[in-house]
């Protein structure tokens, strides 16, 4: 049909099909700031439009309803690349983060200026209400919108309420626009589904309805026939390669257990068969017309159920060890080979890691410092208790797992929305059995990662199928798809066992930590270990003890997440520490005090806390926990009873205290390049990937601190293997401390080199010489700017233009601490509790980005809010997931954020880390648990030992149902 | 998807052309959201490919006549809440649809049609009395290819279907109860005595609701309609004259809801939770509706 409507001012006549989604439509038609999150959902908000004036969900709407209608996006704010007050204002207030969905809010919130010129906070929370954003919480959007209200007036106007640090500082340390800010709000065409080219094919997976089963036959042969199928992929036509999907530091701690396509699936949603096809239809109807015949096996859910006696085996296959073996490999060797089932494959481990998947175990360790006996005997107090944050709760990126795959010439180009461009180049040429010059990976603007982007889930079969047929392939993950095929956090079990004197003084803690590793062993020693690593240092004691096991499961995969394992080992530990508190009669506040790290401590723990390597002891060389318990007690009135109005609603207060670490020293690596251009700016190659959380700012702060030169004359470009040097990736917490140094070493260095050059040209000694702002050397007699510069050193008779390097690795820790509180509302008769205050007070060292790192605290204590309360994925007994789409999970909207909701930056000089800097937003998920579970417990008197605490949860615990 | 659109220019022609074929389209929240799509898809259910679009042609307007507040089917929750002649209650329960963009979609006449189990309104529009009135066509007889005269209307098909428009007027309650699907024109809001307060469990903001309950209480009549604890709205006549006698009340009246009701388990909660959430929240709201909260 012919359809007539006004798009952004301008007259519009197209012929389309009446049913046609007008996202689609738009989209076609080069709108590319309406994404769809959820495949029509339209839960997101990244789908919004003024239709008429009003917000609307394009996804709800079909192309007939817009006949004679008035059309706006977000591209009619900005014109001539300016941006307008309310983007320019979202952009500095810090909320221009990973920004999949970003032009959609500038949108609504010009539609709310519109209606309402000074909104109220209530004004603001209902315009916000079809948006969901994962990074950066949803508090400083209020901020953006009074900014926009005084930019309408005063384009110049400075965002004042983020805290800045450091005077003798210019660009580190102080609000600044974010570098890919503008480009990211105005919706430009920067993720990976953007890259699509006309004429390329999709790629579509089958998968297996049965949480366990063998493939007993698959027939192709009907799906083939279509028209437009271009190649199907199975276990028949895919290499027998063994790997790990898990994006870490290589050889990874993690059991090479799956293959592109396995004879034997397991878990419900594991890959059965690709349709590489011309259309998405195309694609659909020939996974109807595949035939697989299954022999379906009894599965396993549980860490209770893969631990048992006799349980049925996840992996049943051979087990091989590239180097070592476990305890009893002599004995195995000595013993004839059993006869394993073809179908089962094998398990490789790169190194021992203490498996045993004949017992469903994916890997083990355990370790400790001291005399766990004697620690417990010299207690007065001693309590042992079991926590179940057992749930799989998912890292929903709004961008959902995204690739595009093609060919140039005999080279394999990937554009990936990735945490680790390297490892997908890795692991991509291992899976193809190509050398690595044969494959280039493009990291493109990525929205949203959240650790569920370290895994290589869908990029390796995209790559395969280009690689066999040459054709360009588009592949995205269904919402659906990311719940059940993407990675969740380890659901965990933990007995945690704490002695103590009667003074309140810690003599002994123990931690027995069981993880449900799911169907593969990604991060199977890593994610449980760090619950013990990334917690039992925030406690000084000369007695430590920890078991960690993890359990192959048929749930769903499990992977990264965001705060690693620390989350549930905090929530364990720190509850724990609580309930001790409570014992010995003692205000929790003052048994953390008594108990804590503090700047300077040796945390002899570490010994036995290496990431899958030996460990060492390391002291604490910043600590602002301090400040941050003195500061929060005051802020929230620690000691004070609040009562309701309302009988039924009783109130309480928490606390805890949190650590994580910045990147894994030993085990990470970043590089950083620079070059001197011909007018005197800069450009920098950093092997970084920025996820939207604003490393790619941290490193041109570096570099323009360095060089003293305009942000603005220092352009980057990340996470591209064919042009940036080697990054181990954005996990770990190690985008500042590790990219972030490297970038400053490669400003150092090439500032070495201009001062090199500068003496030559300007014959004044190099002692003698100064770098000055803006972007010059000055010396005692004159002075030479950057652009004559790199005049003298490019021109012909020059020595060359100037590059610096940076390559940095450490041993040397900078962990990051904060102390959060929490004040709740519980209300004995619904169950409900509601969040009515939230102090997060981090140190972060020096902030590089502080508005950036306010917000990315802001989002990871909401989602583990969300984790606490009611986000998680149900199953039903045949291993299916039920809540696989956004709501029916449930995920935190801005109604669910707490009423007062604070982040303070403790400030910290770190010795080790780029001016001081350590890492930031991964600690943030650590404190919701314990400190919402410790407040309920102060309201009602009950201990929330299981997640999530919803309000039947509640009612049960307090014995209503 | 979608494959054939009508735009008819009136109600009449609207009700002339709905057939078991086709569905009208209105705001558009519940027949173009892909988890409509799949969950018809999963119950075996052919996909909507014919939609009559009648947005422009249903009144949005509140206009009082007499006592009775007339509301227009088409109006969206979003022009509900900004009306300043929608009351309180009504406005509220608007709202607990979280988002303003769905919120500019949905119109009420929609909702009341989808007669969902979990409507935020429904409960709501019960307790309030409120009353409906549809747009049919009655048909003199089989459609003909030759027809002509005044009540002679030729259709898509190229029959013609002789027939008259008729209005009915019927309470909400029937409407739901009864599954009518006639085209909803207004929507009739009688003033009623007592105050009406309406509540929800969830578990969080945005989330399906696992109980939706509304409470109206005056000295001649007490209305109790609870949503998500059956495959429609339902309103609990016995447990509205024991309020009435003040027969039961507190733990006894909890009692009571819980024993009459027949939920389901499913992601928003067990049987256990919803039974005892649905008695405790009527208790709360009887309470607060008899204070005239």
């Amino acid at each position: 049909m012919k359809l007539n409507f006004v798009l952004n001012n301008t007259p519009r006549n197209v012929y389309t099909e009446p049913g046609e989604n007008l996202r689609e439509l738009l989209y076609r038609m080069g709108i590319h700031s309406l994404r769809d999150s959820d495949d029509g959902y339209a839960f997101t908000g990244s789908d919004s439009l003024l239709l008429d004036g009003k917000i609307v969900s394009s996804s709800l709407i079909i192309a007939a309803q817009v006949q004679g209608r008035d059309i706006k996006t977000v591209e009619s704010l900005s014109g001539n690349g300016m941006l307008s007050p309310v983007q320019s204002a979202m952009v500095d207030a810090g909320v221009v983060q990973s920004a999949y969905n970003i032009p959609a809010v500038a949108l609504i919130l010009t539609d709310l200026l519109n209606r309402i010129p000074e909104p109220s906070k209530e004004d603001i929370k209902d315009a916000m209400s079809a948006v969901f954003i994962r990074d950066s919480g949803y508090e400083q959007f209020y901020n953006a919108v009074y900014l926009a209200i005084k930019r309408k007036n005063d384009p110049e106007y400075k965002n004042t309420l983020p805290p800045e640090f450091r005077d003798d500082l210019k660009f580190v340390g102080k609000v600044k626009s974010k570098v890919d800010g503008a480009k990211l709000v105005r919706g430009e065409r920067l993720f990976v589904e953007d890259r699509r080219e006309q004429g390329s094919a999709v790629l579509k997976m089958l998968r297996s309805p049965y949480a366990s089963a063998y493939i007993k036959n698959i027939d192709i042969t009907e799906a083939q026939k279509i028209p437009g199928v271009e190649i199907i992929l199975t276990h028949k036509n895919t290499p027998d390669i063994w790997y790990t999907q898990a994006g870490q530091g290589f050889p990874e701690p993690s059991p090479y257990d799956r293959r592109l396509f396995g004879e034997k699936v397991n878990h419900v949603g594991d890959r059965v068969a690709a349709v590489v096809a011309d259309t998405c239809e195309i694609a659909d109807l020939a996974l109807t017309k595949i035939k697989v015949e299954y022999e379906v096996l009894a599965h396993v859910m549980t860490i209770d159920e893969a631990s048992a006696p006799g349980a049925p085996l996840v992996h049943n296959g051979e087990i091989c060890y590239r180097v070592g073996g476990p305890d009893d490999i002599a004995v195995r060797d000595q013993t004839p080979d059993p006869v394993f089932d073809p179908r089962e494959g094998k398990i490789i481990y790169p190194f021992p890691i203490g498996g045993n998947p004949e017992k469903n175990i994916a890997a083990s360790v355990s370790g400790g410092i001291g005399d766990l006996e004697k620690g417990f005997a010299a207690a007065d107090v001693v309590i042992e208790r079991e926590y179940q944050p057992e749930t799989h709760v998912q890292c929903t990126p709004l961008e959902k797992h995204t690739v595009y795959t093609k060919m140039d010439g005999d080279r394999l180009i990937m554009h990936c929305s990735t945490q680790v461009p390297f490892h997908v180049r890795r692991i991509t040429a291992s899976v193809l059995g190509i050398s690595e010059n044969k494959i280039r990976v493009i990291k493109e603007r990525v929205g949203g990662g959240y650790g569920s982007k370290q895994d290589i889930l869908l990029e390796e079969v995209c790559a395969f199928a280009t690689y066999s047929t040459g054709r360009a392939i588009f592949h995205q993950y269904s919402r659906k798809e990311e719940f059940e095929s993407c990675s969740t956090r380890k659901p965990m079990k933990i007995r945690v066992k704490l002695g103590a004197k009667k003074d309140g003084k810690l003599t002994a803690v123990y931690m027995d930590v069981k993880a449900n590793a799911g169907p593969y062993g990604a991060h199977a020693l890593t994610v449980p270990m760090n619950a013990c690593s990334k917690s039992l240092p925030l406690f000084l004691c000369d007695n430590f003890g920890f078991d960690v096991t993890a359990y192959y499961s048929n749930a769903s995969p499990t992977g990264a997440y965001q705060g690693y394992g620390a989350p549930k080992g905090s929530y364990a530990l720190q509850m724990a520490a609580a309930e001790l508190a409570e014992a010995l009669k003692m205000d929790p506040l003052k048994f953390l005090e008594l108990n804590r790290v503090h700047e300077g401590s040796m945390l002899e723990i570490l010994k036995c806390l290496g990431e899958g390597r030996e460990g060492t002891a390391a002291p604490a060389e910043s600590c602002g926990l301090g400040p941050a318990l003195e500061q929060g007690a005051r802020m929230i009135q620690w000691g004070k009873k609040e009562k309701s109005d309302d009988p039924d609603v009783k109130i309480g207060k928490g606390v805890v205290i949190i650590q994580q670490g910045s990147g894994l020293p030993g085990l990470d690596q970043s590089n950083a390049m620079i070059k001197m251009l011909g007018d005197g700016t800069f450009m920098l190659f950093s092997g970084g990937a920025d996820l939207g959380t604003g490393l790619d700012t941290v490193s041109v702060k570096m570099a323009s601190e360095i060089l003293q030169t305009e942000m603005k004359n220092v352009s980057i470009l990340s996470g591209d293997t064919d042009n940036t040097p080697f990054d181990t990736g954005a996990y770990a917490s190690s985008g500042t401390y590790f990219s972030g140094s490297a970038a400053l070493l490669a400003a150092k260095d090439i500032k070495a080199k201009i001062l090199e050059a500068a003496s030559k040209i300007m014959d004044e000694p190099m002692k003698d010489l100064q770098i000055q702002y803006p972007g010059k050397v000055v010396g005692k007699s004159a002075e030479l700017t950057y652009a004559k510069l790199a005049w003298h050193t490019q021109a012909g008779e020059g020595q060359g233009q100037l590059m610096g390097f940076g390559h940095f690795t450490t041993d040397k820790h900078a962990f990051p601490y904060g102390a959060h509180f929490a004040q709740v509302a519980v209300n004995k008769r619904t169950g409900a509790v509601k969040v009515q205050k939230y102090y997060a007070l981090q140190d972060a060292g020096m902030p590089i980005n502080p508005e950036l790192a306010q917000g990315q605290i802001f989002g990871g204590v909401l989602k583990s809010i969300g984790h606490t309360l009611y986000e998680a994925l149900i199953y039903d007994s045949n291993g299916r997931a039920l809540n696989t789409d956004l709501r029916s999970y449930g995920v935190p909207m801005i109604g669910d954020v707490p009423e007062d909701f604070q982040v303070k930056l403790v400030y910290t000089d770190d010795p080790y880390g780029p001016y001081g800097a350590k890492s930031i937003s991964e600690i943030a998920t650590n404190g919701a648990a314990p400190v919402i579970a410790n407040a309920i417990h102060d309201a009602i008197g009950i201990w929330m030992r299981k997640w999530p605490f919803t309000p039947e949860a509640v009612l049960r615990e307090l014995g209503k149902i | 998807m979608i494959k054939k659109i009508v735009k008819p220019a009136s109600l009449k022609e609207a009700s002339i052309l709905k057939d078991k074929s086709n569905y009208y389209l209105s705001g558009g929240t519940r027949i173009n959201w892909a988890p409509a799509r799949a969950e018809r898809k999963l119950q075996g259910k052919p996909a909507i490919e014919n939609v009559i679009l009648i947005k422009d042609l249903l009144p949005k307007d509140i206009i009082k006549q007499g006592t009775d507040l007339l509301i227009g089917a088409g109006i969206t929750f979003q022009e509900l809440i900004d009306n300043p002649e929608t009351p309180g209650v009504l406005k509220k329960a608007a709202g607990f649809i979280a988002s303003r963009n769905i919120r500019n979609m949905a119109t009420l006449g929609g909702n009341i049609a989808a007669n969902l189990p979990d409507s935020c309104i429904i409960p709501c529009l019960i307790a309030l009395k409120a009353r409906i009135r549809t747009v049919k066509i009655k048909r003199y007889g089989a459609d003909t290819e030759n027809a002509g005269g005044q009540d002679a209307h030729k259709v898509d098909s190229g029959k013609t279907v002789t027939g008259k428009t008729e209005t009915v007027t019927m309470s909400v309650e029937d409407y739901i109860t009864q599954g009518k699907n006639d085209l909803i024109k207004e929507i009739i809001l009688p003033r009623v005595d007592g105050v009406c307060v309406i509540d929800r469990a969830l578990k969080s903001s945005a989330a399906y609701p696992a109980v939706t309950a509304a409470v109206r209480i005056s000295e001649k009549d007490a209305v109790v309609a609870l949503g998500c604890v059956a495959d429609h709205v339902i309103r609990l006549k016995e447990i509205e004259s024991a309020i009435l006698d003040n027969s039961l009340s507190g733990d006894s009246l909890a009692g009571a809801v819980a024993d009459i009701i027949n939920p389901e388990s499913d992601l928003t909660g067990s049987i256990e939770y919803k039974k005892y959430i649905s008695g405790s929240m009527i208790v709360h709201l009887t309470a607060l509706s008899g204070k005239g909260a």
